[in-house]
């Protein structure tokens, strides 16, 4: 059934493992966040004891890599709290190493962890192929959302990947000391999302405190929200993030899809209506 | 083992121990019902006199009329 809805999730249930999947050198545990049970991607927290060592090399998998605590070292680089990596399946990372071990939140997007040990990329992978590597603390400014309709003010982000094809986000975001939000809102796309540090509430699943997690699919109602004293996550998305604000908790995604297309009808009229005549089928939401 | 097959083992192994999470989720999640009924009253209250959030910082009041009835079946967050 792929991921199912995983809301809320506190970290602390969900015992480390080690990770001795068949490729990865010793002195990596994690804990599952989410799982896809039909492709094997996973979303974790990870973490790294001192003195491990990765020799150069890729995975099969697109994944995605936030440091939490501690640092990597990727080549000569030094990565610490807030660093961001978005790593294309295929492409090869220099040597990584933890002196001092390091905990991080680790997505592989497409299948189960996968490591093979390799000074180049994966065959087909363009040899100018390259990670994305962001330090969001350094380089990057607290901003609104820019979205339309958008969240309260005070709910803030650092955007650290956005595809271009899909829209797909990866964000750091902060709610700040009495942040407060009265409406309920549901997306056309997945969300998810792990709270580093502070409590956030969502009136139909309660508080969500440090390392408190949720996978949520499209058209599941959420909100309102709220923050007493401050909070900073990481989320993704798995296409457009559109907020479509409302205040009937009582929907079900059924229902909110349905509303989701009828609104389509009306902010893109001529998209949807080329769509149905195409179609020789009977638009059936 | 070969890779494969430990690769399967360990898929199984993640999706039983994600079904147990599931089941403990639902379970906290009923168990947090009624207060999740007076949050919902507090929230219509709210959206009635200090307003509704349509857009970054901009509200407005919703009569009590569009205030949704609970619908007659269990109200299910977790799906």
């Amino acid at each position: 059934m792929a991921r199912p809805h995983i809301e809320p999730l506190d970290e602390s249930w969900v015992p480390w493992r080690k990770l001795d999947l068949p490729g990865f050198p010793r002195g990596i545990e994690y804990r599952t966040l989410s799982f896809d049970d039909d492709t094997g991607a996973i979303s974790a927290v990870a973490k790294f004891e001192a003195g491990y060592s990765q020799p150069p090399g890729f995975s099969r998998s697109s994944m995605e890599i936030v440091v939490m605590d501690g640092y990597l070292k990727v080549g000569d680089r030094r990565c610490g709290f807030g660093f961001y990596f978005y790593v294309p399946a295929g492409v090869s990372l220099p040597r990584i190493e933890t002196p001092e071990g390091a905990r991080v939140l680790l997505f592989y997007n497409d299948s189960e962890p996968s490591f093979v040990e390799s000074d180049a990329h994966a065959d087909g992978i363009s040899p100018d192929a390259q990670p994305t590597i962001v330090d969001s603390v350094s380089d990057l400014s607290w901003s609104e959302t820019h979205l339309f309709p958008a969240t309260e003010k005070g709910c803030l982000v650092k955007i650290v990947r956005w595809d271009e094809e899909t829209h797909a986000l990866s964000f750091f975001y902060t709610m700040v000391p009495g942040f407060w939000q009265d409406n309920v809102s549901y997306h056309d796309c997945m969300e998810e999302a792990y709270h580093i540090y502070g409590t956030s509430w969502i009136m139909q699943f309660g508080y969500l405190g440090t390392g408190g997690y949720f996978y949520r699919p499209p058209y599941i109602g959420h909100g309102p929200f709220a923050c007493e004293h401050g909070c900073l996550a990481f989320g993704r998305t798995d296409g457009e993030l559109y907020n479509h604000f409302n205040w009937n908790p009582f929907a079900t995604p059924e229902e909110n899809h349905r509303r989701a297309v009828e609104k389509m009808k009306k902010r893109r009229p001529n998209m949807f209506t080329w769509e149905y005549r195409r179609s020789d089928e009977m638009w059936v939401p | 083992m070969d890779a494969n097959a430990r690769i399967a083992q360990w898929k199984e192994e993640e999706r039983r121990a994600q079904a147990e999470r599931y089941e403990r989720i639902v379970a906290a999640m009923e168990a947090l019902a009624p207060e999740r009924d007076r949050w919902v009253e507090e929230f219509f209250e709210r959206i009635q006199t200090r307003g509704w959030s349509f857009h970054a910082g901009m509200r407005r009041r919703i009569p009590r009329d569009q205030i949704p009835e609970r619908p007659n079946r269990p109200w299910r967050v977790v799906w």
